[in-house]
């Protein structure tokens, strides 16, 4: 295998999609900690125990933050808002000092504010992505001078396969870290200036594990991605093989499940593809807990068969498209 | 001489129209070949069986490669631009040199610098923001730095201005060509390209009318300048095709006696434009009689 070749490819096409894989999760990162920083500086925080529930509310009138331990809010014990003395005993630096494990939570929440974001313009980029990859080539003819290269069918669509399956995941998991380093080092400059033991800062994010979830997220997203390689596969098939437009193709199944429909209560007959989609659905359902990147997922020896079938799936769709980008079009 | 390309019955059907009909082609190396047809002639059906960008039936070998099974390997030995203008629009100049020297093991960056640098193309512009003619520019320069084997152009200056059209050409043959490499050329504009052709082809329905080298063709072909008075005896000698021009008829003769024509006017080699219409439009359709 030559690596510089596939590297070369894999450069081509972040090139081609800087603004989708790099540009605008970027942004996203950047905006989530202007926002975060704002936030932190002009805001008033209320900050649960893990951090899954971190947000801000804007009010200036309430400079102030809360925190709920243990199902306790110290604000319960506090004189009412309008006492100066009392907002100074609710800012985030009181209640870190008071409790360091918060510091975890708003570094874990902020890191899952950003990593939302990131699923979600992931999610849609990589949708796009599947579904155009083999057909705008084809379309503005940009196919004649990369087929004038030595470069085979089988390494195009792979390393297009590699885009979604490792690259989309590595660049989440990039920006997450980063993000999570850059919330641990200015929270722990900030509160450590104002007093408040770097070692219960560090042992705070350390046991907590916000430096340990964007990898447990990246585990996370590549076995989604594995389970969802037959919808990935398909997009990739269709793209190969649209004319016109990959999205029709794409939606296809969708209108055999309503002829499915139509025919089973028409006349009774079950063509099976309602009862396909359905198992799949199951299989999928055994393995949401990755998909919504829930810190609790845990690999279980009953999604074998289900990870198994999926790639053999996917994997089917893969070799079709390389047979139809080698076979089937000519320039 | 070995052949670079190699083809025995060459067959290729769309649908009911029959692409290439039964074509045998040998190119021996260091040839530069202008393949000339019109429109729907099977130029570019030929070109694709040769690039391996479709399947033809038949022998067909290109450096000893079947070109459809052995694609990429192929490719590291032949460089071809199948239309002007179509680089990436999105790419960078940089980003297109980076692309072909991690991808192919031929490709000079020096080479491809150098040609670069008598342009105006600088390595940050997009090729979306270049004109068509820049573009061919630097698909020229890029192509040129790969030592390949065998180039072939399908009509590359196509809807380029005439000064594009001529720098194209002379860097084509100062700046690449030498006798070990082979260009493989169709064009509409044979005019243009005449000069630097080595060997001819004409293709029409699928088949080759005529394979000649240009040093053969002055000893073959004679166009004779006639007027009204020698008109008759002139057709008597079986010209390939006739038309009338001012103060006269201008006749194609093929394999015929040299001293008989002059007798008859003035006798020249005909221009490949002049040969090429004569071999699509025979002496049936004789103008202004």
């Amino acid at each position: 295998m030559n690596k510089k070749l596939i590297m070369t490819q894999f450069k081509r096409e972040i090139w081609e999609n800087k603004v989708s894989f790099i540009y605008t999760p970027m942004f996203v990162t950047l905006l989530i900690l202007v926002i975060a920083s704002c936030a932190a500086l002009y805001s008033k925080g209320v900050i649960n125990g893990n951090g899954m529930h971190f947000n801000f509310s804007s009010n200036n009138e309430h400079q102030e933050a809360s925190v709920i331990v243990d199902g306790q809010s110290p604000q319960s014990q506090l004189h009412g808002p309008d006492d100066k003395q009392a907002r100074q005993h609710f800012d985030i630096q009181t209640v870190v000092s008071k409790d360091p494990s918060v510091f975890n939570g708003m570094v874990m929440g902020i890191m899952y504010a950003n990593c939302a974001l990131l699923y979600l313009v992931f999610s849609i980029v990589m949708s796009a992505y599947s579904l155009r990859c083999l057909f705008d080539d084809r379309k503005n003819k940009d196919i004649l001078f990369w087929r004038s290269m030595p470069v085979s069918e089988a390494v195009n669509v792979l390393v297009k396969v590699g885009m979604v399956l490792l690259v989309i995941p590595l660049i989440m998991l990039a920006l997450n870290v980063i993000i999570t380093l850059l919330v641990f080092l200015s929270g722990l400059i900030l509160f450590g200036v104002k007093g408040i033991p770097f070692s219960d800062l560090i042992s705070s994010v350390v046991h907590g594990g916000s430096l340990y979830i964007p990898f447990q997220i990246f585990y996370e997203l590549l076995f989604s991605l594995l389970m969802s390689l037959p919808i990935i596969g398909f997009a990739f098939f269709s793209s190969a093989y649209a004319k016109k437009t990959p999205f029709f193709i794409f939606a296809s199944p969708a209108l055999l499940a309503l002829l499915d429909k139509i025919l089973n209560s028409l006349f009774g007959i079950d063509i099976g593809v309602i009862d396909l989609f359905a198992l799949y659905g199951r299989a999928l359902a055994t393995t949401s807990a990755a998909f919504t990147l829930r810190e609790a997922f845990v690999f279980q020896a009953n999604m074998i068969i289900p990870l198994i079938v999926c790639i053999i799936i996917g994997s089917l769709f893969f070799a079709g498209s390389i047979w139809l980008r080698n076979n089937r079009y000519e320039i | 001489m070995e052949n670079i390309i190699h083809a025995q019955g060459i067959h290729k059907v769309y649908g009911k129209k029959i692409a290439l009909d039964n074509i045998d082609l040998k190119i021996p190396a260091g040839r530069i070949v202008g393949l000339i047809g019109p429109n729907g002639a099977g130029k570019t059906s030929l070109l694709k069986g040769i690039l391996g960008l479709a399947t033809v039936s038949g022998d067909l070998r290109v450096l000893g490669l079947n070109p459809f099974t052995d694609r990429v390997k192929l490719l590291e030995d032949v460089s071809f631009i199948a239309d002007t203008a179509i680089l990436p629009r999105w790419i960078k100049v940089s980003e297109a040199l980076d692309y072909i020297e991690g991808v192919h093991p031929k490709f000079s960056r020096e080479k491809a610098m150098g040609f670069l640098s008598k342009t105006n193309i600088t390595l940050a512009n997009k090729v979306k923001d270049l004109s068509k003619g820049m573009v061919t520019q630097l698909h020229l320069a890029l192509i040129m730095a790969i030592d390949s084997k065998l180039l072939v152009l399908d009509e590359p200056t196509l809807g380029l201005d005439i000064i594009y059209r001529k720098k194209f050409y002379e860097a084509l043959l100062n700046d690449y060509y030498d006798a070990q490499k082979t260009i493989v050329i169709t064009t509409h504009q044979v005019e243009e390209i005449e000069g630097i052709l080595t060997d001819l082809i004409f293709i029409n329905d699928g088949k080759i009318l005529l394979e000649i080298s240009m040093d053969k063709l002055p000893k073959i072909f004679y166009e004779l300048h006639v007027d009204a008075n020698h008109k008759t005896a002139a057709m008597a000698l079986n010209p390939i095709h006739s038309r009338s021009i001012l103060g006269g008829f201008s006749m194609i003769f093929e394999n015929a006696d040299a001293s008989r024509l002059e007798a008859l006017g003035k006798v020249m080699t005909p221009s490949v434009a002049d040969l090429f219409v004569a071999k699509m439009q025979p002496v049936t359709s004789v103008i202004g009689e």
